[in-house]
């Protein structure tokens, strides 16, 4: 009965409060938004229904784990409410036992809390059914796919926080406690369960620390399940996700049952202890206060009030509140912990496909600096944290009570809101010192790398800093008009959220989402770049609103008992003075200046294009001149340029000549030319008579007419001139491309091409309906004849340039460098190549440090020599004699097994940028900055990922840049696959087996990465993991069995019979085609299993004995299952009947550090059956032994193939 | 040292809650220097004046003015010289009460070190608190914290002093300590003391107003206002059951159980006749006749005229 009443009156009084319903609505909203603005146009390119199980589940638990953030309001309130309202001392000495009082209280708050959640099925369905989504990309209705999501995720996690969050504020009686075990779980969920997420192993430990299931979830759809399964399977639970809920649960039940036991009807305050330190001063107070007589007069003083006086007050209330919040749990020590954590787990994120980096400054400031509008998974939590400290600092007179007294007292409103706005700055200070010592720390303990404190300061106490307190002064404004502390939680978090998912939302331009601004970049090679200026123009007009919006705080400061909307405009209009006013003009004159100043660099100096007006010139430019794609046009066969750059201007002159060709069998009477974007195009002249019948450039268009057509076989020269002169800024910051050091730009940005540029087309399928374009695939089809006469920038041309950049630098183009001089204090730069390259090139300045080194060719006896040369920011030797010395290995390897390579050079160039990425044109190979950071030494796994790439990237040289392939689907299986399979042999053939061994392994890694099986067949191959994955692991597999020398041959005539520059291009038939020729009839299966489908295999040893026989030999008796499965694109698995050949293997016992001993047998069995027994006799005692032991087919668990062999 | 005795004139105060809850209406008070009690029942809008008074709250009509200064519009300056002991008030439970009145006087203008220590310690003393000067507020009693309070409140000396039922928490050694320090103060500014409890106002006020549902019903000096109904007040002891009739042919102003008779206080010019006696008035019969609506021109003149332009 007590129970009954108790629960009632609970859930009564919040259900009658306006804030759980603007919960429920909050939650709505979000499920709104995830599923309009997300899962929609995912399901309209086609990915996964919309109304899919998963998806269903997906929107459920990433409204719980948003909920989270705003959930502790319920349960903090219901716990926590009688000691905050004082009402303690009525209902604690009510004789409700506290199984009635705490089982009453949290049965509320679980319901409300589930109340609220109901929203999430609630609002998913009335979208999907209720607000116009189209039924294309709807399945049909499942009202199992709702409940599975209502029973295994929202009942669950609303329990699961409910009874975490109600049993922090029940021990500690602070409803706010509750809040922060919400921000906790939200940090579980979102941070460290994402995070562990990344981490292999047999435990999935991101699924088992997310309390909410949001990890488990959202790989499934995104990761681990088939389109098929996407669509239809249901969220069953089963296996990690049971584990999760069985574990997250029972701690549940863990802290509710403590709270009963530990939970007192007694005050802390007025607990035993603290009673008998009262005690005796108590009787002392009252023995004084009766013997007390003499009254001494009053003291006379009086205050002094000038500007002086509010200093300070300033001072010292800033100090007072600052204190009390950095001395709080949650203060100091928590930012401390925070950045601790930062700096351990340093270690971990300065790494890149598991190879360490150098942990040079500007490196681990991309990990301690972030802006709030992209605060990244460190910072977001500290943002969080201003929010939390924003509400108590404006909260903490009216929490104590002490705002009775100190309303009245003679501070003005500004010094009130300004010094609360110090110490939330104060502590970010704070918090900004402890990331300067965790990042020099951790610098300091990873090693190898100076400590530029200067560089800390600037982006620390710069950049940082104010971006920190931009988000305080919102925070704390917020706080002080909401003027409800749990709303105005809310409505920050909210804000929080909108600025952070802005440009998602269609609020693309940075003038309109408060605080964003283009990035600053910083690098030690290319230093600020112009990224700097932008950056400051448009913090600074963010200073002008925040100046704007403190002003408006300090006019709604709430200092008296009235809080009404009408009493506080009208309290507002008469602290509005003069000096109001003047501050509010300073503010908004800066407004309009600054932001007009922006706006004319965005949008009238540049042509602002958000993602959809980018979108819609696109189609315009496929539905306007796509007619022209077939028409005959001139080919380009030379290229000669003058190049004046001049990097501290950042302005780039190029005087051009094109030479064309007519290599059609027909007169050619147009040409159509395509300019750059983001340079002037001018001078146009060709050396016959022409005329201009279209200058189109918005869409980046003309064409001119031949007055006398150009017959076929001649050719006519084009002349050209392109200005790079930016001016300003755009909404995206200033083009870095031309900077003071570490120039860089390519010709496929700047340089005008020739014809109709197919890539410059829609690729989406949505987008395309919605402009009304003709559907097609986003990849041509493998057998799309007409396709395969098309492929980026393949033509063949002889290449000169003369370049002149600033005395210091040093100018990288394509060939040989002829000559280099000096005039009018500049140096000039003449490169000429000797063979024909393809039609893609880029042009480099900058300060370089340079390793060299040559090769020769000692096979074809006319003693070709490429040298090699490494153009690297100075500094980084490290790597650079390994990489010349796998660049000689892969010539050496390349040459003799596919073809000569027909450069005289061979160059490695670094470019200003964070990332590893490199890039293979012709004899120049791109690599960035943070290439040079990688110290495979360190590397745990003993694997050279640098000496790997150079020779995947030499390998280019031939696959891309001589083989060029067409650009439809199998495209990545004849330039990745075939760089990748090249540079295993370059590895095994000059550093051994054992380093291609672990080449192997790497590749191998990829496996254990949660993912889909379902895909096109490796010919058709057009994603990541197929064409740099698979496809080397498919064709190391057939070298294995057919013989590495058939594969390479295969792969030499394939490189015969496509020589550069010949149309059509090769496609992966054209490779299959030559495998095929090189692969006997027995293996014929291999090859097409491998590559024609999709196939998986599942192998696993047994069980395995052995005995010795009488001879002193050793009998080993090898029982193997096997399963082989073909996958379709869709996601559906079929059981193939096996007769495949498959090493088997016995092996001694392994030494130290070894996976695999020395191998006693290994040979090929035909495997025909699920389970199968083989007995092998080998000479010596065996220890391991197994089916496929070097895992050459493709079987994504690795750990079952080998067997311990028992006596 | 400046001593200048200025009044505080409230004209024409109204105030109406966001509920429609009438706090005060039309309110017009002059208040001298000196102690001046505020009397009313719980709920007649005696806080609602206070904190009209002590700056914290606009009313919606009205022009109060301490001397020349305007109480609505010149905020910040009246706060420099104005001392104010809410109702119920908090602390900073981990804070001393020297590191709190430090504070306080630091807000209350005092910027120069050694004058700051002076007046806290002075303050202090005065207080009696001096003894616990260091103890952290969290473990004070009820007492020791509303003495502070009023140390808070007459940091500076304050010009204007505005006591808001003081005596609530207090036991009686505390509570008559308490009132000795107000009317010290009482001698050279305005002191404001809102209270329900009358015999705070007889022992120290020499002017009281009473109030009821946001009017004033007497505004009097409070020997006079005594002396006027002297010879007029009349009282019985009846049984319990009688009350009724005895208040439809008197007109009672007050009646209290005594020893399970009841003892009546009536009002009456002349004498009522049998089984009254006379008594010596007191404030209480002020305030219980004004209450009922016996005494006091205001309460019957407002109720004629309740103009809200």
């Amino acid at each position: 009965m007590k129970f009954r009443k108790i629960f009632h009156l609970e859930f009564t009084y919040q259900l009658r409060q306006v804030s759980t319903w603007g919960y429920f609505a909050v939650v709505f909203v979000l499920a709104y938004l995830f599923l309009t603005a997300n899962f929609a146009s995912d399901a309209r390119e086609g990915y996964v229904l919309l109304n899919a199980p998963i998806v269903i589940a997906a929107v459920t638990v990433l409204c719980c784990v948003f909920w989270l953030l705003m959930s502790g309001a319920v349960a903090g309130d219901a716990a926590a409410r009688d000691v905050q309202t004082r009402m303690f001392s009525l209902t604690y000495t009510s004789p409700a036992s506290k199984r009635d009082y705490l089982g009453g209280r949290f049965l509320a708050a679980f319901l409300l809390n589930v109340l609220v959640l109901l929203s999430i099925p609630a609002s998913i369905f009335l979208t999907i059914y209720f607000t116009g989504i189209e039924a294309e990309i709807l399945g049909p209705f499942r009202l199992s796919a709702y409940l599975s999501s209502y029973f295994f995720l929202v009942l669950p996690n609303a329990f699961i926080t409910t009874a975490i969050q109600f049993s922090m504020a029940a021990i500690t009686r602070k409803a706010m406690a509750s809040y922060l075990g919400g921000i906790l779980l939200f940090v579980a969920a979102y941070g460290v369960g994402q995070g562990l997420g990344v981490i292999k192993g047999p435990i999935d430990w991101g699924t088992l620390v997310d309390p909410m299931g949001f990890t488990p979830v959202l790989s499934h759809l995104s990761l681990e399940w088939s389109p098929l399964e996407t669509n239809t399977r249901l969220l069953k639970l089963e296996g990690a996700f049971l584990a999760n809920r069985i574990l997250w649960l029972c701690l549940a039940m863990g802290m509710l049952a403590f709270t009963y036991f530990r939970f007192q009807f007694i005050l802390p305050e007025t607990g035993q202890k603290r009673k008998q330190a009262l005690q005796p001063t108590y009787t002392k107070a009252v023995l004084s206060w009766l013997t007390w007589e003499k009254a001494e007069s009053l003291p006379q003083g009086r205050g002094i009030f000038n500007s002086t006086t509010h200093l300070h007050q300033l001072k010292l209330l800033t100090f007072n509140s600052f204190w009390a919040l950095a001395k709080s749990k949650s203060g100091l020590l928590l930012l401390g912990l925070i950045a601790l954590v930062i700096g351990f787990a340093m270690p971990g994120n300065l790494k890149t496909k598991g190879v360490p980096l150098l942990p040079r400054t500007d490196q681990v400031l991309t990990i301690l600096a972030a802006p709030f509008t992209e605060p990244g998974k460190f910072w977001i939590i500290i943002f969080l944290l201003v929010i939390f400290y924003a509400g108590e600092l404006v909260w903490r007179e009216r929490e104590s009570g002490l705002h009775q007294l100190s309303n009245a007292a003679p501070v003005p409103e500004w010094v009130l809101f300004l010094s609360k706005y110090l110490s939330l700055s104060l502590m970010l200070v704070a918090g900004l010192v402890f990331m300067l010592f965790s990042g020099i720390m951790a610098q300091i303990g990873i090693g190898g790398a100076e400590v530029e404190v200067g560089l800390y300061l600037k982006v620390l106490f710069g950049f940082q800093l104010v971006e920190c307190l931009l988000f305080a002064l919102l925070a704390l404004v917020v706080h002080v008009v909401i003027n409800q502390k749990y709303i105005g939680h809310l409505v920050m978090l909210l804000v929080f959220g909108l600025l952070m998912y802005a440009p998602s939302l269609g609020l693309e331009h940075k003038l309109l989402v408060f605080g964003s601004s283009p990035k600053w970049s910083y690098t030690s090679m290319g230093g600020f770049g112009p990224s700097v200026v932008p950056w400051l123009w448009f913090k600074a007009y963010w200073v002008a609103w925040a100046l704007l919006f403190g002003v408006a705080a300090r006019l709604l400061w709430v200092r008296g008992q009235e809080q009404s909307v009408k009493a506080r405009l009208q309290l507002a209009r008469r602290r509005f003075t003069r000096t109001t006013a003047l501050t509010t003009a300073l503010a908004v004159g800066g407004i309009l200046l600054l932001g007009g100043y922006i706006f004319y660099n965005t949008n009238v100096r540049h042509d602002y294009l958000n993602s959809s007006a980018l979108a819609a010139q696109r189609a315009a430019y496929e539905q306007r001149y796509k007619q022209y794609q077939n028409v005959p046009q001139p080919l380009l066969t030379g290229v000669n340029l003058q190049v004046e750059m001049y990097p501290s201007q950042r302005m780039v002159e190029i005087a051009g000549t094109y030479l064309l060709v007519n290599k059609s069998q027909e007169p050619i009477d147009s040409v159509h030319l395509a300019p750059g974007a983001g340079v002037e195009t001018t001078s146009v002249h060709f050396d016959r008579p022409t005329r201009e019948v279209l200058l189109d450039e918005k869409l980046g268009f003309r064409l001119y007419a031949l007055v006398k057509p150009l017959p076929p076989g001649d050719s006519l020269r084009l002349r050209f001139q392109v200005t790079y002169n930016p001016q300003g800024f755009t909404n995206n910051g200033a083009d870095a491309q031309v900077r003071e050091n570490g120039t860089h730009f390519r010709n496929m940005e700047w340089l005008p091409v020739i014809g109709y540029q197919p890539y410059r087309e829609l690729d989406e399928a949505a987008a395309r309906k919605m402009y009304g374009l003709a559907p097609r695939p986003a990849t041509a089809s493998l057998y799309d004849v007409a396709a395969r006469r098309y492929a980026t920038f393949p033509e063949r041309i002889s290449f000169e340039a003369i370049v002149g950049t600033e005395a210091n630098q040093q100018v990288v183009a394509p060939g040989t460098l002829r000559r280099t001089w000096t005039k009018d204090d500049r140096r000039y730069f003449h490169y000429v190549t000797e063979a024909p390259i393809r039609n893609e090139y880029a042009f480099y300045s900058a300060n370089y440090a340079l390793q060299e080194g040559k090769w020769r060719n000692s096979s074809d006896g006319l003693g070709q020599e490429v040298s090699i040369q490494i153009f690297y920011p100075p500094g980084h030797t490290k790597n650079s004699k390994q990489m010349v010395k796998s660049a000689v290995a892969s010539l050496d390897y390349y040459t003799k097994q596919f073809g000569p390579y027909p450069h005289r050079q061979l160059r490695f160039v670094a470019h200003p940028g964070y990332s590893f990425g490199n890039h293979a044109a012709p004899i120049n190979i791109t690599a960035e900055e943070g290439f040079f950071l990688l110290d495979p030494e360190a590397d745990e796994r003993g694997f050279d990922l640098v000496t790997a790439v150079v020779a995947h990237e030499v390998a280019h040289q031939w696959w891309g840049n001589q083989l060029k392939q067409a650009y439809v689907e199998g495209a990545g299986l004849i330039s990745e696959s075939l760089a990748w399979y090249s540079a295993m042999g370059v590895l095994e053939s000059a550093y051994g087996p054992a380093h291609k061994k672990k080449l192997l392994n790497f590749l191998m890694e990829e496996y254990e990465n949660p993912q889909t099986k379902a895909a096109l067949p490796l010919l058709h191959a057009d994603d990541w993991y197929q064409s740099y994955r698979k496809g080397p692991m498919a064709l190391h597999a057939l070298s294995q069995y057919i013989g590495k020398d058939q594969v390479n041959g295969a792969l030499r005539r394939l490189l015969q019979k496509h020589p550069p520059g010949k149309v059509p291009f090769a496609t992966s038939l054209d490779l299959y085609q030559e495998l095929q020729t090189a692969t006997p009839d027995s293996l014929q299966y291999l090859l097409h299993v491998l590559f024609k489908a999709n196939t998986f295999w599942d192998l696993k040893a047994n069980q395995t004995t052995v005995k010795q026989t009488k001879a002193g030999t050793w009998q080993v008796t090898l029982n193997v299952q096997a399963r082989k499965t073909a996958v379709s694109e869709a996601g559906l698995e079929k059981e193939v009947p096996l007769k495949d050949w498959m090493e088997v293997g016995i092996y001694a016992p392994a030494k130290a550090g070894e996976e695999l001993g020395k191998p006693l047998y290994l040979q090929k069995h035909l495997i025909h059956s699920n389970q199968q027994t083989i007995t092998v006799t080998v000479p010596n005692k065996p220890a391991q032994a197994g089916i496929d032991p070097n895992h050459l087919l493709i079987d994504w668990n690795l750990r079952d193939n080998v067997a311990e062999v028992k006596m | 040292m400046e001593n200048q005795t200025e009044s505080l004139l409230i004209r024409n105060v109204s105030k109406t809650y966001a509920n429609g809850v009438q706090a005060l209406s039309n309110i017009s008070l002059t208040i001298p220097p000196g102690m001046y009690g505020l009397l009313g029942p719980n709920g007649a809008g005696k806080s609602t004046l206070m904190r009209t008074l002590a700056t914290l709250q606009e009313p919606d009509q009205g022009q109060i003015f301490l001397g020349e200064l305007d109480v609505v519009n010149q905020k910040e300056e009246v706060r420099q010289s104005l001392g104010y002991l809410p109702q119920d008030f908090g602390v900073y439970p981990k804070a001393t009460a020297e590191e709190l009145l430090d504070y306080f006087a630091v807000l209350k203008g005092f910027t120069n070190r050694a004058s700051r220590k002076e007046v806290t310690e002075g303050l202090l003393k005065q207080t009696n608190l001096w003894e616990n000067r260091k103890q952290k507020l969290g473990g004070y009693s009820g007492g020791m914290r509303q003495r502070f309070g009023v140390a808070v409140a007459l940091l500076g000396n304050p010009k204007l002093l505005i006591v808001d039922e003081p005596t609530a928490g207090l036991d009686p050694a505390e509570r008559i300590r308490f009132l000795n320090l107000l009317s010290e103060l009482g001698e050279s500014s305005v002191v404001i003391l809102s209270t329900h409890i009358v015999e705070d106002v007889s022992a120290l006020c020499t002017n009281l107003a009473i109030i009821d549902k946001g009017k004033i019903l007497l505004e009097a000096q409070t020997q006079e206002a005594v002396a006027a109904l002297r010879g007029k007040v009349w009282r019985t002891l009846i049984e319990k059951n009688k009350l009724t009739a005895v208040a439809q042919e008197h007109q009672v102003i007050s009646a209290k159980s005594l020893g399970g008779r009841t003892l009546v206080h009536v009002y009456s010019p002349v004498d009522p006749g049998s089984g009254f006696e006379p008594v010596t008035p007191d404030l209480e019969d002020v305030y219980f006749s004004a209450m009922t609506g016996v005494q006091g021109q205001h309460a019957l003149a407002q109720e004629v005229e309740e103009v809200q332009p």
